[in-house]
């Protein structure tokens, strides 16, 4: 009971001009209406300069941020958007020892973000028993510090009610009736009160104050699953960390399981002794939670890693979460599962399968472009990257010019090949022979690209070799000029 | 009816055995009639768009499902082989897996010859050995991927068996396409390959059956890859 003989309210900041002290003996006979447990405390921060930047996402992801910062000092955190943050620090007073070193640490934490950030390091900071009324002194400016709930009505009185989070309406009402700051309202008896300015400045009021249960939404930070395991003694191999791997995801598979979540993405971090960490990343083609199933994919990542140095310690770490949704693929059976649909899902599997074993690139498809340069027509693109699907709007038109023109090669090589010509043939010539090639069809005139600075004109035509080879080959007429072999048919 | 019943059981049972026999052969591609040297055994398998091809081959088309090694020198249109059963997958929506092909297949040329592109997954060349067999075991093995392309050059005898039983077991159809014969691969068909001979036949290629599950006929048939645009 001791804690309840402290000076009823002092200054956080321990400034003689913001402490109301001559407040404190004003209602020394008023009976307490509230239960002598130790009441929460809880603690507001004011950021005007948040609102400043006008951006209302950027704000909400700050304002987040700086919950997050927070979460080290109070397990009951609720933002106040758009520019306040209030949490519970009674229950933590003592583990941190007292109010003071909280507000130090809190300092720390929050100026370091606001200046990285490039904001205006300072923020306001009260601390009340109730949330309502330690964001409505913080809001003040007041930076007070107010122990008792007792003592809240004096240290509220001195605000102007202009303060008050009310409609200009009932600001101006006030003002006419000849109230100005809080210590006016609170000399008027409460049921006129009600009904000369209605319920909501009253519910607000008793909420300030306490004689109301205050309807708080807990902040609840983003789940991030991390577990780390440092090893008993370096492991040179990677597949010697399948055990340990198997272990970290069974229990992220618990974890996931509990909340009812599942993921598409995590990070195996393999720490070494003297430089930076290799990292995993594994990227799903659905939210996954079965651990056989990551475990699986993860194998094949593990099994073809090669390790640059010995892994002291293996951290799993997931952030982004999805709700679990069971696969209900049965129970619609008849409607839209058709045996197509089955065999893409496991050519799906499989195609995952590959990427997750060999990198994302090495598993392509091919994309046609509408463009008459023909190593421009074609391109592999990364599977997955859907990127080609935009282009299909105009596929039909594409198709139609695409089978107007003559007939193209299988295959197209990477870059031209030059050509050797000699008395009017062309020979096509590897390391040790020279193939003479005979051309066995008309030209195919293609000029374009003069606009992207790669002048290009050519004359195309089909060519064979006597091994039966069929050839794609022209003739450059532009700056690169001579005969080049370009694809195989 | 009793005895129209007895009647019919009796005739049944004359015919059992033949029938049986017949039930098997046609159930079980690794039995065939060896005297009579026809080319018919085991159940069809997918037609390869050349008529002249289907003829010789045991399942009027390529097998169903196991591995076909083609053999032939690099670059004479090998690929053409193949076409015709690219687009009858690709209108039927079912993807082919190509792996490690030697050049970029070039896109105008896959749609000219009727290939949608978004049933066509490719795995590059540029991964080593190991991971090129295991990507094409995997892709074997999966029942949703009915035909996979894959140019490895030289495999050994306990490779392509394991490949033609993760054919079966995924009822796929793997192509290998290389460039030397192996003698008793376990493949249930091996083509020889060749360039077309007669002069003027340009764009034409002769195709052999080395050897076929199925069949110890050695046919031959020359087809034209014009034929494949058709």
């Amino acid at each position: 009971m001791t804690a309840w003989l402290n000076p009823a309210h002092k200054s956080i900041n321990n400034h003689s001009d913001t402490h109301p002290g001559s407040h404190s003996g004003n209602h020394p006979q008023l009976p307490a209406p509230y239960p002598r447990k130790p009441v929460s405390l809880w603690y507001a921060v004011y950021f005007p300069q948040l609102t400043e930047s006008g951006k209302l996402l950027e704000n909400t992801m700050r304002l987040q941020q700086l919950a997050e910062l927070i979460a080290e000092l109070s397990a009951r955190i609720s933002l106040a958007p758009p520019d306040g943050i209030v949490f519970e620090v009674r229950s933590s007073l003592r583990y941190f020892g007292g109010i003071r070193n909280i507000r130090s640490r809190l300092q720390l934490l929050l100026e370091q973000q606001l200046q990285s950030w490039g904001l205006d390091p300072h923020f306001f900071q009260s601390a009340a028993p109730t949330a309502t009324s330690s964001l409505l002194l913080a809001r003040s400016g007041a930076n007070l510090l107010v122990y008792q709930p007792a003592s809240l009505r004096s240290a509220l009185g001195r605000l102007p009610l202009d303060l008050l989070p009310i409609s200009a309406k009932e600001k101006r009402q006030l003002r006419q009736t000849g109230l100005l700051y809080l210590r006016d309202v609170w000399r008027l008896p409460g049921a006129s009160l009600r009904q000369r300015f209605g319920e909501q400045l009253v519910d607000y009021l008793d909420r300030c104050l306490g004689k109301k249960v205050e309807p708080l939404r807990v902040h609840e930070p983003l789940p991030i699953f991390s577990i780390r395991h440092e090893l008993e003694y370096p492991v040179e191999y990677a597949d010697r960390l399948l055990p340990l791997v198997q272990e970290l995801l069974t229990r992220f598979g618990d974890y996931l399981r509990e909340r009812e979540l599942c993921t598409t993405h995590f990070l195996l971090h393999l720490e070494h002794e003297a430089q930076a960490s290799s990292l995993i990343e594994m990227n799903m083609r659905r939210p996954e939670r079965c651990e056989s199933h990551l475990l699986m994919l993860l194998e094949n990542r593990i099994n073809s890693l090669m390790l640059d140095a010995p892994v002291t310690a293996v951290t799993l770490e997931a952030k982004y979460f999805e709700a679990f949704i069971a696969h209900s693929e049965n129970l619609l059976a008849g409607q839209g599962d058709s045996p197509i649909n089955a065999t893409r899902s496991s050519l799906l599997d499989l195609l995952e399968l590959l990427q997750a074993r060999l990198g994302n690139s090495a598993v392509q498809v091919l994309q046609v472009f509408a463009e008459y340069c023909p190593e421009h027509a074609s391109a592999q693109i990364i599977h997955g990257d859907n990127l080609h699907k935009k282009f299909h709007k105009d596929a039909d038109h594409l198709l139609e010019v695409i089978g107007s023109l003559r007939p193209r090669p299988c295959w197209l090589l990477d870059e031209p090949e030059s050509l050797l010509e000699k008395s009017g043939q062309i020979y096509l010539q590897t390391s040790h022979t020279s193939t003479m090639l005979n051309i066995i069809s008309e030209a195919e005139q293609i000029e374009t690209r003069w606009w992207a600075g790669s002048d290009v004109r050519r004359d195309y035509y089909v060519a064979t070799d006597n091994n039966g080879r069929t050839f794609w080959v022209f003739y450059s007429l532009s700056h690169t000029r001579g005969w080049y072999l370009h694809g195989i048919f | 009816m009793r005895e129209d019943k007895l009647f019919s059981d009796k005739n049944h049972d004359l015919s059992f055995k033949e029938q049986s026999l017949e039930a098997l052969l046609q159930k079980n591609p690794a039995l065939w009639k060896g005297a009579k040297q026809t080319i018919n055994a085991g159940p069809d398998g997918i037609r390869s768009g050349y008529p002249t091809l289907d003829a010789i081959l045991p399942w009027k088309g390529w097998p169903g499902q196991g591995l076909v090694e083609i053999i032939s020198a690099r670059d004479i249109g090998e690929l053409h082989l193949l076409m015709p059963v690219l687009r009858s997958l690709s209108q039927q929506q079912l993807p082919s897996v190509w792996i490690a092909p030697p050049h970029i297949p070039y896109a105008p040329a896959l749609l000219q010859a009727g290939i949608a592109l978004e049933h066509v997954f490719i795995v590059q060349s540029d991964i080593s050995w190991r991971q090129t067999l295991w990507s094409l075991e995997k892709a074997l093995q999966t029942a949703g991927c009915p035909l996979v392309l894959a140019w490895l050059g030289q495999l050994n005898i306990p490779v392509l068996r394991r490949l033609q039983l993760a054919a079966q077991s995924g009822q796929t159809l793997g192509v290998l396409f290389h460039q030397r014969h192996i003698s008793n691969s376990p493949s249930a068909l091996q083509l020889a390959v060749q360039p077309g001979k007669l002069p003027g036949s340009h764009g034409s290629l002769e195709v052999r059956v080395l050897r076929a599950r199925g069949s110890h006929c050695q046919l031959s048939t020359v087809i034209s890859m014009a034929g494949d645009q058709s």
